[in-house]
């Protein structure tokens, strides 16, 4: 779920100094925004095997099934009885667009 | 009522309903590629019969309810794929499901986990069949589930359109009341009880009178269909007429009851296991109260036998609790002296559960000035959990736990 926090307010007329970042008062930075365009069409997946296309073994894929991936994408396929990772040709299979690939240092 | 749409706006507005195909069957589909071109089953709570079932499965003559003990041998036989039913997965897809229909109508009345009513009286005529194939393309590549769609002038006739969608496959998953040519002749082949808000009783009463069919049923005499049913029947009977009585109900009623209740795995007996199994649903309803932000006033607690078995004894009994609340171990402490009683009333029990009742938004507090402090009891100990639900064929939290999410392969 994205959830986003609200700047505390800054209450003006309370005494003391006005703090001189009270009109800069910016929403936090969230990584949801930078990552999931669409919660409804957002998925994950967990890769597993030797590493391919620069992805490692436990690295986590964000897929979003509304993205339409150009050839040369990577994308998440159905093949009979499981999934894999492959570069995308064409329509067939497609279960949907790796949009991002997190991977822990 | 006497509200102008009732009587003047015939034909105006374009109410659609959206269903999910084999919606259970779709979710596992989605998730578990060998089951597609499978014929595929999904169980009811406890493995106990078939709740969910792909076009293949109905083809072999699967029946919806089906005790799977009955079947399981002929399943194994035809290489079925076989699945508890896994509704964390089903109540995240039946989200985006709808989120996702919601872009497209004025208003969405979600009706089910699998269905909702539509409100697409923004489209215009012509462009109707269009936009419903392209909502139905959407919905498909989006959230990767399989919808249907039936378009009539209000709910009941868009039920019944899908309804004959489903029969002639010719329509390609969707389809406008307005195209179906001889609409009134086909309504003398269709069973009165098909009709949406046509329960068993009142198909019954019909029948007592000589009405079988929708036909006979529109054109019944609309004061006989008011006393042998009531207002909702005679707008039902309004709606197959084409007029507009039903409207679409954006928000959700209020619960009234908030219930917590399943079936063992086995036969369970002793105050231990059955205090363990009573502790966690009460946590299951809690959970459920803080969701819909309210408070519980009164508690039934209850214990049932295995019907199955022949020991058809159900005990409940309610209990006044000291102040609205949703605090688990005080629910608890205020219940367990009760409950010990009804669990000694038999030997062994197949089911038990709690229902909050008079339910209270958590907004309003009120505090009694006489409410005594509840004494304490000790919450039951999680030792054994072999109570617990038989989901023998259950698949991952997909969508909704890190550690569960499905796995790609090279």
């Amino acid at each position: 779920m994205l959830r986003h926090q609200n700047p505390i307010e800054i209450n003006s007329t309370t005494t003391g100094f006005a703090s001189p970042a009270e009109t800069y008062v910016d929403k936090r930075l969230d990584l949801n925004e930078l990552i999931v365009k669409d919660i409804y069409t957002t998925f994950y997946f967990k890769y597993s095997g030797p590493e391919v296309f620069g992805v490692k073994q436990g690295d986590t894929l964000v897929i979003d099934r509304n993205e339409e991936p150009k050839t040369g994408d990577l994308v998440v396929l159905t093949d009979k009885t499981f999934f894999k990772l492959r570069e995308y040709e064409e329509q067939k299979n497609l279960w949907g667009k790796v949009t991002w690939i997190l991977k822990k240092t | 009522m006497g509200q102008s749409h009732m009587d003047t706006q015939k034909n105006l507005k374009k109410i659609g309903i959206i269903d999910c195909n084999n919606f259970y069957v779709s979710c596992e589909r989605l998730f578990n590629p060998e089951s597609i071109g499978r014929p595929t089953v999904v169980l009811s709570n406890n493995d106990g019969c078939v709740i969910a079932r792909s076009q293949e499965a109905k083809d072999l003559g699967i029946k919806m309810g089906e005790p799977f003990f009955k079947s399981r041998e002929f399943m194994d036989q035809h290489r079925f794929c076989v699945y508890s039913s896994n509704y964390n997965l089903y109540g995240d897809m039946s989200d985006r499901v709808m989120k996702v229909i919601s872009e497209f109508g004025n208003d969405i009345e979600v009706y089910s986990i699998d269905e909702a009513f539509v409100d697409f009286s923004n489209i215009p005529q012509d462009e109707l069949n269009d936009t419903l194939l392209l909502i139905k393309e959407e919905v498909k590549r989006k959230v990767g589930i399989p919808v249907s769609i039936g378009v009539g002038p209000n709910k009941t006739l868009a039920k019944l359109t899908s309804y004959l969608a489903k029969k002639s496959p010719s329509h390609n998953g969707v389809c406008s009341y307005w195209d179906i040519k001889n609409f009134r002749e086909l309504c003398y082949n269709i069973d009165v009880d098909e009709v949406w808000g046509i329960g068993r009783k009142w198909a019954k009463k019909l029948k007592n009178i000589g009405v079988e069919s929708v036909g006979q049923f529109i054109n019944t005499h609309e004061y006989t269909v008011k006393k042998l049913m009531n207002i909702n029947g005679l707008k039902t009977q309004l709606e197959l007429r084409g007029f507009y009585c039903h409207p679409i109900q954006k928000k959700l009623k209020p619960k009234k009851n908030i219930a917590s209740t399943r079936s063992f795995g086995k036969d369970v007996s002793g105050l231990n296991q059955l205090g363990e199994a009573m502790y966690t649903y009460i946590k299951n309803g809690v959970k459920k109260l803080s969701q819909n932000k309210l408070l519980a006033n009164k508690a039934t607690i209850f214990v049932t036998g295995n019907y199955h078995k022949g020991d058809k004894y159900h005990f409940s009994k309610v209990i006044k609790l000291q102040k609205p609340t949703r605090d688990a171990d005080l629910i608890w402490s205020q219940i367990a002296q009760q409950y010990g009683k009804l669990c000694e009333k038999a030997e062994k029990y197949k089911k038990c559960g709690i229902i909050f009742n008079e339910l209270t938004p958590d907004t309003i507090v009120q505090t009694s000035m006489f409410s005594e402090d509840v004494i304490l009891v000790r919450v039951p100990v999680n030792q054994t959990q072999d109570w617990e639900m038989r989901q023998e064929y259950i698949t991952q939290k997909y969508t909704t736990s890190w550690d569960e999410i499905p796995k790609v392969f090279v």
